[in-house]
């Protein structure tokens, strides 16, 4: 097993996320076991691994929304663990996620889902009169601007994904957490999925956690980057290399078996890693 | 069943600290009232039909049982009395209590319930919503205002079903029927009439809230939690019954 404490060559580096030793349990079932690792501002690190391997309680325990059994979890500075759940607004404000399953308010329109944030957030993005036009906006991004009044159960699986991005990216939060944006979709929709990931990346900042199971989306997020003037994913050279430089962590049964970049990855001889490093 | 009514320590415990939660979520920003008065209209106006009807058939099966039994004492005339105090004191709340907590003590614990398992719940939380106060403070609220209400119009038509078999069966005129029963009623009978159901709203309520919230496993959970929140709302409800009766016929 790698030296996971390794990876902290960058400390002087602003931290968005850092794990100290967080475990969590659901009685007998541990889904997070002493998970140790930091995310600096504007990286871009994907989570691999089997089902149940503890990546979505993960994204959870960022949020806040699961608190872990031990250890310390630091979000933008603050020690989120002895946060109580209305402190914890402020930080959320900063972060956008998508969930597994989109996770869409079935009683409510796209339009209002997409608002949601910006209406009931603490923090103020913008004046009632704008909260249209950013919500429109935020669908065009994922070219979904005409569906502004249907329902989420009128909506195909890769639509809801993409109005699901939009919501959690409306608020342009500094952080972006994806939990699996590519599952149960056909590989075209999944690429088209994950270039709106790296757009939202690349044109806004944004540092983002993805979390997949296939190996192709670390692959892009690791080798492309959105280029403005085309349009359009283009592969990475050189400089731009160095930028969209990406971590990637394995996990399993709640521990972390790796975690390092993508050459580190496919060299790998370790049996249940490897599985993850091809393509 | 018997694992229904068991509820643990632990389960008790949790459920007084969302009804706290709920109770102090009255006093603090922000609130949602569109969703207050979307669940009036869902809880209240919905039930209407359903507590009129079952209203009504109560006041007309009292009037012809209490008929029978009174007249062995010539006391027919006295029906208006009887049903009147029945229905006022007992039957309309506990009645209308149980016909709510069936329709909507489920309506609420399945519809809280998906959102659980289809994680909707925790998207509000991520959005920046408490899901206390979105979802359970305002069907508190619109419950806590609408069973009063619906429990008086049951009242009511049941006092009308009452008359017309007064009127066609048993020959009481119109005056002497109203008559009788509105001087059984003293304002003992009214307040505990109004006291009950608004004490069994916070209990159907926040059952239906407690049960979805603490739903798992799927739409197979979804289904566990609606029936458990009926079947435990309802027998609260009648234990809560007999402790305010007691209080009122010691008064
Ligand atoms: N609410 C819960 N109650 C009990 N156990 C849970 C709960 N949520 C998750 N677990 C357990 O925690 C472990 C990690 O689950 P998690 O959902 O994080 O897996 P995952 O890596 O996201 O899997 P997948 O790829 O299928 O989404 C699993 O063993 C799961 O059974
Ligand atoms: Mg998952």
């Amino acid at each position: 097993m790698p030296d996971l404490s390794a990876n902290h060559d960058s400390s002087s580096e602003e931290a968005v996320v850092v794990f100290d030793n967080v475990s969590l349990h659901f009685g007998e079932t541990v889904a997070l076991d002493q998970v140790s690792f930091r995310i600096n501002r504007g990286q871009t690190w994907v989570f691999l691994g089997e089902a149940g391997s503890g990546k979505t309680q993960l994204c959870k325990v960022i949020m806040g929304l699961v608190r872990p059994d031990s250890g310390r979890v630091t979000v933008f500075g603050d020690e989120i663990t002895s946060l109580g759940e209305r402190d914890m607004f402020a930080i959320r404000s900063k972060i956008g996620m998508l969930f597994q399953e989109s996770a869409l308010f079935d009683s409510m329109t796209i339009e209002e889902n997409v608002a949601y944030p910006l209406e009931n957030q603490p923090v103020r993005h913008c004046g009632r009169e704008q909260i249209h036009d950013r919500v429109v906006e935020a669908l065009r991004f994922v070219e979904l601007e005409q569906t502004l009044t249907k329902v989420p159960s009128e909506l195909s699986g890769g639509m809801r994904r993409r109005v699901g991005i939009a919501r959690a990216t409306v608020t342009a939060p500094p952080l972006a957490i994806y939990d699996s944006p590519t599952a149960g979709l056909d590989p075209i929709t999944a690429n088209n999925i994950m270039a709106f990931i790296a757009k939202q990346r690349d044109l806004k900042g944004t540092t983002s956690v993805i979390v997949s199971h296939r190996y192709q989306d670390g692959v892009l997020m690791a080798n492309y980057y959105y280029d403005e003037p085309q349009g359009r994913l283009v592969a990475a050279t050189g400089d731009r290399l160095a930028a969209v430089r990406t971590t990637f962590v394995v996990m399993r049964d709640g521990r972390i078996v790796f975690l390092g970049p993508q050459t580190e990855l496919e060299a790998s001889t370790d049996p249940y890693v490897s599985k993850f490093g091809r393509r | 069943m018997l694992d229904l009514l068991k509820p643990s320590f632990l389960e008790f415990q949790e459920f007084f600290y969302l009804a706290s939660r709920a109770l102090k979520n009255l006093f603090r920003k922000p609130h949602y009232w569109d969703d207050v008065l979307l669940q009036m209209d869902v809880i209240g106006v919905g039930s209407l039909p359903i507590v009129s009807l079952i209203g009504a058939f109560s006041g007309i099966v009292m009037a012809l049982q209490m008929s029978r039994a009174v007249a062995q004492y010539g006391a027919a005339s006295q029906t208006g009395t009887f049903v009147a105090i029945v229905l006022v004191r007992e039957l309309g709340p506990v009645l209308t209590a149980l016909l709510v907590a069936g329709r909507n003590a489920s309506g609420i614990a399945s519809e809280i319930g998906s959102m659980k398992v289809t994680e909707q719940i925790d998207a509000m939380r991520a959005l920046g919503t408490d899901p206390t106060q979105k979802l359970v403070t305002p069907r508190m609220l619109a419950l806590a205002v609408v069973l009063p209400l619906l429990t008086i119009i049951a009242d009511f038509v049941g006092l009308c079903g009452g008359f017309l078999i007064g009127k066609f069966r048993l020959n009481i005129s119109a005056a002497q029927y109203w008559n009788s029963a509105q001087q059984a009623l003293v304002w003992n009978d009214v307040a505990q009439g109004l006291l009950k159901p608004f004490l069994f709203s916070f209990v159907i309520s926040l059952v239906g809230c407690f049960y979805g919230m603490r739903t798992t496993g799927g739409t197979q959970g979804v289904g566990r939690s609606t029936t458990e929140a009926v079947v435990v709302s309802s027998v609260w409800v009648f234990i809560l019954d007999v402790f305010v009766t007691q209080i009122f016929v010691n008064m």
